[in-house]
């Protein structure tokens, strides 16, 4: 009996113990603004009278600070490296929750945001940077998704396993090498994150070996459905919406058979769903590889030339 | 599904609670059931394999019981088993060698999961049988049991038939005992697989996978850290194995008994996979040995490098495997020769320096000779071998001389070490494990002084679970539980 008296003190006390870490690692996370998902959903209150929706190709590629100077408006920019239109689907929710508003909202959508997100993305969901927001219903679905009821549940109801399965990202602080630093550099007043880099020669060779080649297009059913769920966002917050697509490298591009597929896919569903879609792909600096990081990314200097354009279309949209 | 995995979990517990439901005399049959249900998510149809293995143990069995099998007879039946084992371990590797493209629709031959596990069980069973060791097993469904138990299937410890079937043939029940040792080995084992293993595994890495550019100290370093690597991940596998064993009431053989506290070869091998080196010296050094026993101490050698060859080509099918084993068999042979004179030597000198002495030769050894472990093949280990001697101690000392003192640059090359070194020492990794080694030392030092005062605390209950809450929380914040590693035995 005194044997059974200690093992259920142990376990009260390391269920305490985990309850107490778990309460501490919820509000670490809290503060994490250097985290581009973190950053958006911390925003309360504000108003904007655009706000840009997509991956990297949104996040490194679009000068949003640049577009508030040109067209004198409040912009933000919702891109999220590698995510998922799932992500981007809870992000948008959760920032929206908060009690902040937007005017207009521009997704981004291309042949990787429509394809399976699993194939597509190394890492379409990040689950580590939503753990504290477990109870939320857009949040629960998209780790219902991701990961499973089963292991869902498991998170929610056992205090502390979720941070622990993500240990690698819940460091202890006094451990960390001084020189590490965690901040992803984004501009914390618009949230976009422009990168100073030439495209490698070894990339390049690549793109000229034609290793991109995609023949077919098929939209997928989940992506779909998520674009669906933003766009069903959009219209109970009176938010307007357009759809556009980002430039990527001419000789990567024209690789992909199935190009004019999915602009007529993209052109049906925004006459479907009352929005425009503007292609960029047309534009003579997706020709010139000084602009591009990577076969698919603007780079800083791409960015700052592709703003402008970006903006005047806005402007003339909107007026 | 590996111990350390979600899915295991779920299915231990469920399992669990299904073995508590089922009654004392019948609980093995739980444990059939959930071994064969875990086989099959392993390995599914291949399950075929152990249970053709079963059939033939089974029914030479009971003919040896009846009737006087002779040593030719014998011999065939346990190359039948053997057959299974070369066939789906050695085939692909066969095929590759001899670049046979006539053969080639074999080349895709799945190797069922502990197939060297259940062999070696199966002809030691059988051995034991012929020997009048044990009695034969009348239930075919034990014996299958015994086979592939899912806690030992996958990367042992190799059980003795008449300890794992005498425990299996007696009715068993839930005991708090049981089940407080086992949940204490489960977190151990976790401890040095995800904490411990892991993590190092993380350091050596880099140095491994670029061998031009590490060549010299990072190569080193990370040769010296990989068979503590290797001994965290495998007595890990072997402290969880043994846990969820207890926890059901089956008791495992331990396989390890502080090896690295060895100072020669030998008695590594006395303290290293005890469980199958007892398994080779019982079934195979032993038989070897009656029949050199006219050739004296060359009996004993060619008895020595054939038992350690055997189980070097064990590991795989490779020449870097062969050598290993071969040279095992060497440097132990010539241990047991120079024995006496050593203990002629060592009476002459200082007892500690002795130890000394002896633990710096088997460090050495020891490092060598795992790294055909790590390397797997000749062509790699040698390459290996090249980027360690490739460090030039004297040269390096003076360049960091001229470097600190005179403000020299180094070549790229140095620059690269130092650069390893440097970020081995100002690494978040580096730091976990040392905190975690110096946990570990204090959970088990039990064995130096009863009456240290860290025993004496022991040995109060609150101390003792907190040391284990300690233990738990230091799992959950530093083992790697993201993009889990497989167990390093387990191609094995």
């Amino acid at each position: 009996m005194i044997k059974v008296k200690g093992v259920l003190l142990s376990v009260l006390i390391s269920c305490l113990l985990f309850y107490c870490l778990d309460c501490y690692w919820s509000n670490w996370l809290e503060k994490q603004n250097s985290e581009k998902q973190i950053w958006i959903m911390n925003k309360e209150n504000k108003r904007y009278n655009i706000a840009f929706l997509g991956a990297s190709r949104v996040y490194t590629c679009i000068d949003v600070g640049l577009i508030e100077k040109i067209l004198k408006i409040k912009a933000i920019n919702l891109g999220c490296d590698g995510s998922s239109l799932m992500e981007n689907y809870v992000v948008l929710s959760q920032f929206l929750k908060h009690g902040n508003k937007i005017n207009k909202l521009y997704l981004q959508l291309d042949q990787t945001a429509l394809s399976n997100m699993k194939k597509a993305l190394s890492y379409p969901f990040h689950d580590y940077l939503f753990l504290n927001k477990l109870k939320e219903e857009e949040v629960k679905e998209a780790f219902i998704e991701d990961k499973g009821c089963l292991k869902y549940y498991f998170w929610r109801y056992i205090p502390l396993s979720k941070y622990a399965e993500f240990n690698h990202f819940y460091t202890l602080n006094f451990l960390e090498p001084k020189s590490q630093s965690k901040d992803s550099g984004f501009d914390k007043n618009s949230g976009s994150k422009l990168i100073v880099m030439d495209m490698p020669d070894s990339l390049l060779a690549k793109v000229k070996s034609g290793i991109f080649r995609q023949d077919t297009f098929v939209c997928d059913e989940k992506s779909k459905y998520y674009i669906d769920k933003i766009i069903k966002l959009c219209k109970s917050n009176g938010i307007k919406y357009d759809f556009f697509k980002m430039p990527i490298y001419n000789d990567s591009y024209i690789q992909f058979h199935s190009n004019h597929e999915m602009t007529t896919f993209l052109h049906e569903y925004a006459r479907k769903n009352d929005c425009r879609f503007i292609d960029f792909q047309g534009l003579a600096l997706a020709s010139n590889k000084d602009y591009f990081k990577d076969y698919s990314h603007l780079n800083a200097s791409g960015a700052k030339l592709f703003t402008p354009i970006l903006s005047d279309s806005i402007g003339k949209i909107n007026r | 599904m590996l111990f350390n995995t979600f899915n295991f979990f779920v299915f231990f517990v469920v399992f669990f609670i299904c073995w508590m439901l089922f009654p004392a005399k019948f609980k093995w049959v739980s444990l059939l059931i959930g071994s064969v249900y875990f086989y099959c998510v392993a390995s599914s149809i291949l399950i075929l394999v152990p249970i053709i293995i079963c059939l033939i143990t089974y029914i030479c069995s009971l003919q040896m019981d009846k009737l006087k099998v002779n040593d030719v007879l014998f011999g065939a039946i346990v190359f039948i088993i053997v057959g299974f084992l070369l066939y789906y371990k050695y085939l692909n590797s066969f095929i590759d060698f001899v670049s046979l493209s006539t053969l080639s629709r074999f080349s895709v031959v799945a190797v069922p999961i502990g197939i060297s596990y259940f062999t070696f069980q199966s002809i030691g069973y059988l051995i034991d049988i012929k020997n009048n060791h044990i009695a034969v097993e009348r239930n075919i469904l034990k014996l299958f049991l015994y086979l592939i138990f899912f806690t030992k299937i996958i990367a042992g410890p190799v059980e003795r038939a008449g300890d794992f079937l005498s425990q299996i043939n007696q009715p068993s029940k839930f005991s708090y005992n049981n089940f407080s040792v086992g949940i204490k080995l489960i977190l151990l084992g976790l401890f040095k697989k995800i904490v411990l293993g892991d993590r190092l595994n993380l350091l050596i890495s880099p140095a491994f996978a670029d061998l031009t550019s590490n060549e010299g100290m990072p190569i080193i370093v990370a040769s010296f850290i990989f068979p503590l690597q290797l001994y965290m991940d495998f007595s890990g596998y072997t402290d969880m194995a043994r846990g969820f064993s207890k926890i059901l009431a089956i008791n495992l053989t331990e396989n390890f008994n502080s090896p690295f506290s060895s100072t020669t070869l030998t008695e590594f091998w006395r303290r290293w996979h005890i469980s199958l080196s007892s398994w080779f010296n019982e079934y195979v050094f032993k038989s070897l040995t009656i029949s050199t026993r006219n050739w004296n101490q060359f009996g004993l050698f060619i008895s020595l490098v054939i038992t350690f060859t055997i189980i070097g080509v064990w590991h795989g099918p490779t020449m870097g495997y062969l050598i290993y084993g071969v040279l095992i068999g060497l440097i132990v042979f010539l241990e047991t020769f120079s024995k006496k004179s050593r203990k002629k030597i060592a009476k002459k000198m200082n007892e500690k320096a002795i130890k000394m002495i002896g633990h710096a030769y088997f460090c050495l050894i020891i490092v060598f000779l795992f790294l055909f472990i790590k390397t797997e093949t000749l062509p790699s280990y040698v390459n290996v071998v090249k980027s360690i001697v490739k460090v030039e101690l004297v040269k390096d000392t003076k360049d960091t001389f001229n470097h600190f003192v005179h403000g020299y640059q180094f070549s790229t090359n140095k620059l690269n070490t130092y650069t390893y070194v440097g970020n081995l020492l100002n690494n978040y990794n580096t730091r976990v494990i040392l905190i975690a080694f110096f946990f570990l030392l204090l959970l088990n030092n039990s064995k130096s002084n009863e009456f240290s005062l860290l025993n004496r605390l022991k040995k109060i209950t609150i101390v003792r679970h907190s040391g284990y809450i300690v233990l738990l929380l230091l799992i959950m914040q530093f083992g790697l539980f993201h993009n889990t590693n497989e167990f390093l035995y387990f191609k094995f």
